[in-house]
């Protein structure tokens, strides 16, 4: 693989992960106005609308970014200049990073490579550092309080998805997230092998979404918008597209890690129909998700971080050891 | 012997040779006029020995007699219907008059607010800053800020970004908390809050004054546009007092009229509040459910009124509209459907973990701080105290006779036991609802007297009080014999129960303070009160105020 070919498809990856984020994320809003009574952004115009609005309304969070690109920045004058700007960039500069090292489907730039679990694990964890840093040096109080209570949960959240990932390291016996991958389709999905370190991998990324009941560093009620609150414009929007990402890597990370990447009795790995496999996966996950983030009012930090080493902790370790006993009681199925 | 003969001939004998006058207007309200030295004395046999509540103070301008404060002193929770309204008479050369907030904590902003809007001023005030007037204001509110006063609350203090040193935040008075005007000035040590002062006067008003220009019958609309969410409430407490004081008796059928929207004003107040609460503890699919259920009660004020939030239906000596046969029947099963609804929303409540961790032993407020601050309404009700305006001073078809209902009640004096005072009290009035609309199919009969539009009025004095959705809510209005109103004093149950917010909000987190301001139900625009800033050549107030905003 000669470098052009990687750069052309790292950058087809990661404008993937982004319409797959906005889907994602078009999703989350849609289930949530079903059932909150609303109607969400359309999946079909109605007709007479079609005119105006376009067939479908399925790219809404795309067209919020694009306005957002649009307006003017405003950066208050008492905030350092430079770390207020370069926090967003740099957890963009991360986010394309972790996009191409997630395999899509059958494609993939670098997720091969050994240690690729370990590289894209601190990648996604500088994510959250971006936020406690933009909110503390933008001088608004709402920001830092934003910032200290994003980094209160960032120690709860990253614990499950950091111990459930390399549960799944240990059943596959490597780091590289392809041969992970390869072993579950030779093996059972580790979802069915280990839920409890997929239940708490995937509590752990609800609340690295700032999904509720974990929405607590951008609550608006209590601190206006956390660590967003004095960003505007282009670098709103920014955070945005940092969103989008965010919400495809982790929920990527989870099909790969636990739904063996989107191979499928029938669909083998290196079919290019595991893309669709891979997005239908996708977007089951989501809808659970999203149905915890309807049905469910915010944690306080407090409740948030005891139940997180109650609950989600508690089942990564169980998991972790499950791993184990499995080695020993099915050695052929388990790596 | 009676309870209230007792507790006169007590009073009688403690003020001896200064009681200079007594009277009785409607049954059970006493007016008494006393020298200015005895007040004290009377706020501690009222409320130390009897265990009184202090209404509210007013202060009513006499022009060339000076000016008269009127200590409405409710103790209808003892007896029902029994108000002692003590008058002190101040010539204009001496405006002053002892406080009393020593003697009755809850009289503390009642008199900030007398202090403000009128010359008189109570000496030896605890807290005698203004309660309307921004922060740059000059205290207190005449003349010259003490110096001590200064550093205690000054208009700007920079965050500190020190570990371990209290942070002021400033909550208000904009911000997505709540949607009115209100400014919580915090004091955080990390994300506890240890202080708190409340500010008032966002919202620039100026009713008390416009319904001294206005006859009777006009100063209805006016009542009712003070707020939005009650303003059935608003004009039944104006009209209570309106023909008490022209001896206007309303027909039977009216009664039940008025009753029936009145409740169903609570149901709807009570859902939108539960809708709200919601949001503050980030539940935006339960704002969104309590809401659609709001709007069935919505429907039913359109189909029966025309209007779907102020519905004009009180007019005085009755009510504008008749409701037919069929109106009645239709209600009757929206009622049952809305019934239906909120015994699921409460089982969700009771059955929903997180719910219950936000709000369970958040925000107490104890039953002797409840009594001491003088709380209303169901936050009185949720911390034990059975308190209700409808219970103890019988308006409408409340009484005996209309119909059968108990007030609600809870003990745990926190977040969620008002919450579910609130969606248990929506079913009461569903039922009570109901029972106006049966009644409503037998009895006949008028719905308005012949005179709705009174113009002789008594040389009087009349108290006019309903329970809103959010509490107690009183008209005290004095008539001098033409057909404007010569003063009107509005006391609103915010009122009260804002004064209780900092005893609520301390010891609890920055994150609970949106539920806990949220838990009383605020509302701001009624408490609100007028500000007119016409000294603007005094060099001191334009310092501060350029400083302040930098415009």
């Amino acid at each position: 693989m000669n470098l052009i070919e990687l750069i052309i498809q790292a950058t087809l990856l990661t404008s993937a992960s982004f319409i797959l984020g906005t889907i994602y994320n078009y999703e989350i809003r849609k289930i949530s106005a079903r059932l909150q009574s609303r109607r969400g952004p359309w999946l079909l115009v109605p007709k007479p609308l079609r005119k105006s609005l376009g067939t479908t309304r399925i790219l809404q969070p795309l067209y919020d970014i694009i306005k957002l690109l649009c307006k003017e920045t405003i950066i208050p004058p008492t905030a350092r200049r430079r770390l207020f700007i370069s926090a967003p960039l740099f957890a963009l500069l991360c986010l394309v990073a972790s996009s191409t090292i997630i395999p899509i489907g059958e494609y993939s730039a670098l997720s091969s490579f050994d240690l690729s679990l370990v590289a894209l694990l601190y990648l996604l964890l500088a994510v959250p550092f971006t936020l406690i840093l933009g909110g503390s040096v933008s001088s608004s109080p709402w920001g830092i309080f934003g910032g200290q209570r994003e980094a209160d949960l960032m120690l709860a959240y990253e614990t499950p998805i950091v111990i459930g990932s390399f549960t799944t390291a240990i059943m596959a016996g490597s780091m590289s997230i392809k041969e992970i991958q390869v072993a579950q389709t030779l093996s059972l999905p580790y979802l069915v092998l280990n839920p409890f370190a997929a239940a708490a991998v995937l509590l752990g990324i609800i609340g690295k979404l700032h999904l509720k009941p974990f929405d607590i560093p951008e609550a608006e009620v209590e601190i206006v918008a956390g660590p967003a609150t004095e960003y505007s414009g282009k670098l709103l929007g920014l955070m945005e597209i940092n969103k989008m990402l965010l919400t495809s890597v982790c929920i990527g990370l989870f099909i790969n890690l636990f739904m063996a990447g989107g191979a499928v009795p029938g669909v083998t790995l290196n079919n290019p129909l595991t893309v669709l496999t891979y997005l239908a996966e996708g977007l089951i996950i989501v809808a659970v998700a999203s149905l915890i983030h309807t049905l469910n009012p915010r944690f306080r930090i407090d409740q948030a971080l005891d139940w997180y080493i109650k609950t989600a902790a508690l089942l990564a370790a169980v998991g972790l050891c499950w791993a184990y006993i499995l080695r020993y009681i099915y050695p052929a199925i388990s790596g | 012997m009676k309870r209230s003969e007792e507790i006169l001939s007590g009073l009688r004998e403690r003020l001896a040779r200064d009681l200079i006058s007594e009277s009785k207007t409607a049954s059970n309200i006493f007016f008494i006029n006393t020298k200015k030295e005895r007040v004290r004395e009377v706020a501690k046999y009222l409320i130390g020995e009897i265990k009184g509540r202090l209404a509210h103070i007013s202060v009513i301008d006499r022009g060339l007699d000076g000016y008269e404060v009127v200590y409405h002193y409710s103790l209808d929770h003892l007896e029902k219907y029994l108000h002692i309204n003590v008058k002190v008479s101040l010539p204009t050369d001496e405006l002053e008059v002892e406080s009393v907030s020593g003697e009755a904590p809850e009289s503390s902003w009642s008199e900030r607010e007398m202090m403000e809007l009128t010359p008189v001023k109570f000496t030896n005030h605890p807290d005698p800053r203004h309660l309307w007037l921004p922060y740059e204001w000059p205290n207190p509110v005449e003349g010259e800020e003490p110096e001590s006063k200064k550093d205690k609350n000054p208009t700007s203090t920079p965050i500190e970004d020190k570990p371990n040193k209290p942070s002021l935040m400033p909550l208000g008075p904009y911000h997505p908390l709540l949607i009115e005007g209100a400014y919580f000035r915090v004091k955080l040590q990390g994300e506890e809050i240890t202080d708190v002062d409340v500010k008032l006067g966002w919202n620039h008003r100026g009713i008390m004054k416009l319904f001294e220009s206005r006859s009777y019958s006009r100063g209805v609309y006016l009542a009712e546009r003070i707020c939005g969410i009650c303003n059935v409430t608003h004009t039944t407490a104006y009209l209570n007092a309106v023909e008490t004081l022209s001896g206007i008796d309303v027909p039977d059928r009216a009664k039940y009229i008025r009753t029936l929207m009145a409740e169903l004003e609570r149901v709807h107040s009570h859902l939108l509040w539960l809708g709200v609460a919601g949001d503050l503890i980030g539940f935006k699919t339960l704002f969104m459910l309590s809401w659609k259920i709001r709007e069935k009660v919505m429907d039913i004020f359109e189909a029966t009124t025309g209007s779907r939030r102020t519905p004009a239906m009180n007019i005085i000596g009755g009510v504008r509209k008749n409701l037919s046969g069929e109106t009645t029947g239709k209600i009757e099963r929206r009622l049952a459907d809305i019934r239906e609804d909120v015994e699921r929303l409460i089982k969700l409540g009771y059955d929903h973990p997180l719910m219950r961790n936000r709000m369970q032993n958040v925000g107490v407020l104890s039953f002797s701080n409840a009594v001491s601050g003088g709380a209303v309404g169901p936050t009185a009700r949720a911390s034990g105290w059975r308190l209700d305006t409808r219970w103890s001073t019988p308006y409408l078809a409340y009484a005996e006779g209309y119909t059968t209902w108990d007030i609600v009640t809870e003990d745990g004096g926190d977040v969620w036991a008002r919450t579910m005072v609130r969606l248990k009290e929506i079913l009461v009035s569903i039922d009570i609802a109901k029972q106006c609309l049966h009644s409503l199919k037998e009895a006949g009969g008028p719905i308005k007297t012949e005179t709705v539009d009174p113009k002789d009025f008594p040389y009087s004095e009349a108290l006019g009080k309903a329970e809103a959705p959010r509490g107690e809510l009183m008209y005290y209005i004095v008539s001098n014999g033409t057909n404007i109103p010569y003063s009107v004093r509005i006391r609103t149950p915010s009122f009260r129960n804002n004064s209780l917010l900092p005893k609520m909000l301390k010891g609890y987190t920055l994150a609970d303070a949106p539920i806990i301001i949220g838990s009383i139900d605020p509302c701001y625009s009624c408490t609100d009160r007028i500000i007119v800033i016409k000294d603007s050549e005094n060099p001191k107030v334009k310092k501060d105020v350029h400083e302040g905003f930098k415009r």
